[in-house]
C-alpha cells in the first residue's frame, strides 16, 4: 500500500521541449537528467532538490533559433520525491536504470542529479554530486558528447580516428548555500497553482503529476499541465544560481548536442570565483571540446586545463587530440608536428603502454615524420 | 595463485600417493600441520592482491565546554559521504572495481598513543584512520581533524607528516574544504595502496593526480596547513616516480 502511494505520488514531470519532425532529418533522440530528492531532515531535501531541478529545467531549449525545427530533440526532467536509499555513487547509478526494490519509474537517465542538504544556522548547505550513468555509456546512440578526430596521413587511403569521451564520469561539486527562504518556497510541486495571467490573479488549476514548460520568464513559466495551460510563480531562481545547476545544465546540453547554448553556460560555470580544481578541468575541457565540436580549435581551453593539472589523463587526451585536430583542419601538409610531439612527450608515461588510443596518436606522429 | 596451488597440491596429486605409501595418523598430521606453516607464512607474500578499502572515522568530539553532538554528527554523515564517493570517477576503470568496496567503518574509541593508533590501522587494515576534535573560535567553530595514513604515509615518497593535521572553521562554506583534505588524503593512500599491490601504472598515477588536484587550493591558500604542503609535495614526488618525469614545483 505504501509502495503504492509512493508511487502514486512519483512525480515525473516532463520538461521535454516538444518532439517534432527535424528538418534536417537527424533522428530524434531523448536526452534525461534525474533529480531525485536529496537526503534531508523533514522535506529540506525534497525542496532543496526542487530548487536545484527548477533551476536545470528552465535551461533545456529544443532549438537556439537559428536552426530550423528542434534539432536539440526533447530534454526531460525526472523528478523524485524518494531519495536515494544510500548516497553513493552505485545507488545514484542504480536508481538511473531503475533498479531498486521500491520504485518503477520505468525511467532511464543520463544523468542524475543527486545529494544531501543540511540546516546550518539561517543557510540551507548543499552537497551535489552528477553522475553520468551507463544509460549514456551503453545504451545510447548517437553519442553526441563523444569527440572523434579523423586525420588521414599523407598518401594513405585510411583515415585514423581518435576518440575522447567526457572528461569525467562522475562530478563533485562544493557545497552550496541556499538560503532558507528560498528553499521553503518549492515544496510539493503538485499543489502548486497555475494561474490564467502572468499577474497570478486568476487560479485555473494545479500543477499536477507533470507539466511541461513552455517559456520561462524571471520569476515565472507558462506551463502546461494535462489540459490546463497557464503561468505559475518560481520566484528567484535565478539568483540563487550555482555551479551545481549551471554545469549540470551545461552538460546536459552537451548531451542534447546545444553547443552554443552549453558554452554559455560553461562561461557563466567558469567566472564563478573558488570553484573547486575539478569542476574547473571538467569545464574548461568541455568548453574545449565544445568549441571542437562547432569546428573551431579547442586548444586555448585544454591548454588551461592542462596547466591546472598537467597529471591528469583526460587533460592530456584532450591537449594532444586537439594537436591533431588542428593538423587535421589545416589546409596543406603540415608544416610541423612539434606541438603534437611536444604535448605526447609530456603526457605519454600517464598512460597504460597498451592504451590503444595512445598507439593511434604514435601511428599518426609516424606518418608525420615519415 | 600459488597458496592455492600449494592446496591444490596436498588435495590432489601427493595425497593419494601418500595414502598409498600408508602416511595416517600423526605423520599426516604433523605433515599437515607442516603445510598450515607454511602456508601462514607464504600467504601474506603470495596471495592475491588485497588493497585496503577501509576508512576509519572516530567521532569528532568537543573540547572546552562545547556540545558537539549536531556538528559532529552532520559533519561526519559529510565526511562518509564524501570518502564514500571517491571511487565514482575511477569507476569506468577495469582495475578500480575493488574501490566500490571503500566504506567509512566509525569506531569508538582513539588509540591514545601512536602505537597504538599503528597497531590500531595493522589491526583493521586500514586505508587510514582519521577523527577530529571541534573547539570554539571567534564566535564560530573550528574542526581540528587529524589524518593517519599508517605505512603507506610512512614508505611514501618525500615523506608526508606521519598524522596529518588540519583546522579549518566549521562553516557550511568550509565543509567542502574540510571533507578535501581528508579526500586528498584518501587519494593518496589509495594510489600508494594500489602501486603496492601491484595494480595498474595508469589507476594509482589517476589517484595521485586527483588528489594534487583537490590539494593544489588548499595548499595555496593564504594560511595552508603545513601538513598539506608536506602532503602535496610527496603526492608530487610520487608522481614523478610512478610516470618517471622530473617534477618541477618552487614549493616542493
Amino acid at each position: 500500500m505504501a509502495r503504492r502511494a509512493r508511487l502514486a505520488s512519483a512525480c515525473l514531470f516532463a520538461c521535454g521541449l516538444v518532439c517534432a519532425a527535424v528538418a534536417d532529418q537527424r533522428p530524434l533522440s531523448e536526452r534525461r537528467i534525474l533529480v531525485p530528492a536529496f537526503q534531508g531532515a523533514g522535506e529540506l531535501g525534497i525542496r532543496a532538490a526542487n530548487v536545484l531541478a527548477l533551476q536545470v529545467q528552465r535551461t533545456f531549449r529544443a532549438s537556439d533559433g537559428e536552426q530550423p525545427g528542434e534539432p536539440f530533440g526533447r530534454g526531460t526532467l525526472l523528478w523524485d520525491p524518494v531519495p536515494l536509499r544510500e548516497m553513493s555513487y552505485a545507488e545514484a547509478t542504480r536508481r538511473a536504470l531503475g533498479l531498486t526494490d521500491d520504485l518503477d519509474l520505468n525511467a532511464l537517465a543520463h544523468l542524475v542529479l543527486w545529494g544531501r542538504a543540511y540546516t546550518l544556522g539561517d543557510d540551507i548547505v548543499v552537497q551535489a554530486y552528477l553522475t553520468a550513468t551507463p544509460v549514456l555509456f551503453r545504451l545510447t546512440d548517437p553519442r553526441h558528447e563523444l569527440w572523434t578526430v579523423a586525420y588521414r596521413p599523407a598518401d594513405t587511403e585510411r583515415s585514423i580516428a581518435l576518440t575522447a569521451d567526457l572528461p569525467s564520469n562522475h562530478f563533485t561539486f562544493a557545497p552550496v548555500l541556499l538560503s532558507r527562504d528560498l528553499v521553503e518556497r518549492y515544496g510539493s510541486f503538485s499543489a502548486l497553482t497555475i494561474y490564467a495571467d502572468r499577474a497570478f490573479t486568476r487560479p485555473v488549476g494545479k500543477i499536477g503529476q507533470a507539466f511541461r514548460a513552455l517559456r520561462w520568464e524571471p520569476g515565472a513559466v507558462l506551463l502546461r499541465s494535462g489540459d490546463v495551460e497557464g503561468w505559475v510563480p518560481f520566484p528567484d531562481l535565478s539568483t540563487a544560481e550555482s555551479e551545481v545547476s549551471l554545469f549540470a545544465s551545461a552538460l546536459f546540453r552537451i548531451l542534447r548536442a546545444d553547443w552554443a547554448g552549453a558554452s554559455l553556460l560553461l562561461q557563466r560555470v567558469l567566472a564563478i570565483p573558488g570553484l573547486p580544481r575539478s569542476i574547473q578541468i571538467d569545464a574548461l575541457l568541455l568548453q574545449g571540446l565544445v568549441e571542437e565540436k562547432q569546428g573551431r580549435s579547442g586548444l586555448e581551453w585544454f591548454r588551461s586545463a592542462y596547466g591546472l593539472n598537467p597529471y591528469r589523463i583526460e587533460t592530456c587526451r584532450y591537449l594532444v587530440q586537439a594537436e591533431v585536430a588542428a593538423l587535421a583542419r589545416a589546409a596543406g601538409p603540415p608544416a610541423t608536428a612539434k606541438g603534437l610531439a611536444d604535448s605526447l612527450a609530456r603526457c605519454r608515461n600517464l598512460f597504460d603502454p597498451k592504451d590503444e588510443w595512445l598507439d593511434h596518436v604514435d601511428t599518426i606522429l609516424a606518418s608525420l615524420r615519415n | 595463485m600459488e597458496t592455492y596451488g600449494l592446496r591444490m597440491t596436498l588435495n590432489s596429486d601427493d595425497a593419494p600417493r601418500m595414502r598409498r605409501r600408508g602416511l595416517r595418523g600423526p605423520v599426516r598430521a604433523a605433515l599437515w600441520a607442516l603445510g598450515c606453516v607454511v602456508f601462514a607464512l607464504w600467504a601474506p607474500a603470495s596471495a592475491e592482491p588485497k588493497p585496503r578499502t577501509t576508512l576509519v572515522l572516530y567521532p569528532y568530539h568537543g573540547i572546552g565546554r562545547v556540545d558537539v553532538s549536531a556538528l559532529g554528527a552532520d559533519l561526519e554523515v559529510y565526511l562518509a559521504d564524501k570518502l564514500r564517493n571517491l571511487y565514482a570517477n575511477f569507476a569506468t576503470h577495469p582495475s578500480a572495481g575493488y574501490m566500490a568496496d571503500l566504506r567509512i567503518e566509525k569506531v569508538g574509541v582513539k588509540p591514545a598513543t601512536a602505537a597504538g593508533l599503528s597497531a590500531e590501522w595493522r589491526r583493521l587494515k586500514a586505508l587510514l584512520l582519521m577523527d577530529g576534535v571541534i573547539v570554539p573560535s571567534d564566535g564560530t567553530h573550528l574542526a581540528k581533524s587529524s589524518i593517519y595514513l599508517g605505512d603507506l604515509g610512512r614508505n611514501a615518497p618525500g615523506k608526508p607528516a606521519e598524522l596529518i593535521h588540519v583546522d579549518l572553521p566549521l562553516r557550511g562554506e568550509e565543509y567542502g574544504s574540510i571533507a578535501d583534505s581528508h579526500s586528498v588524503a584518501a587519494l593518496f593512500g589509495l594510489a600508494l595502496d594500489a602501486r603496492d599491490n601491484g595494480l595498474p601504472k595508469d589507476l594509482y598515477v589517476r589517484l595521485a593526480a586527483r588528489a594534487l588536484e583537490i590539494v593544489d587550493p588548499l595548499a595555496a591558500g593564504p594560511a595552508p596547513a603545513p601538513d598539506l604542503k608536506r602532503l602535496r609535495c610527496s603526492l608530487l614526488a610520487f608522481i614523478a616516480e610512478a610516470t618517471d618525469t622530473p617534477v618541477m614545483d618552487e614549493d616542493c
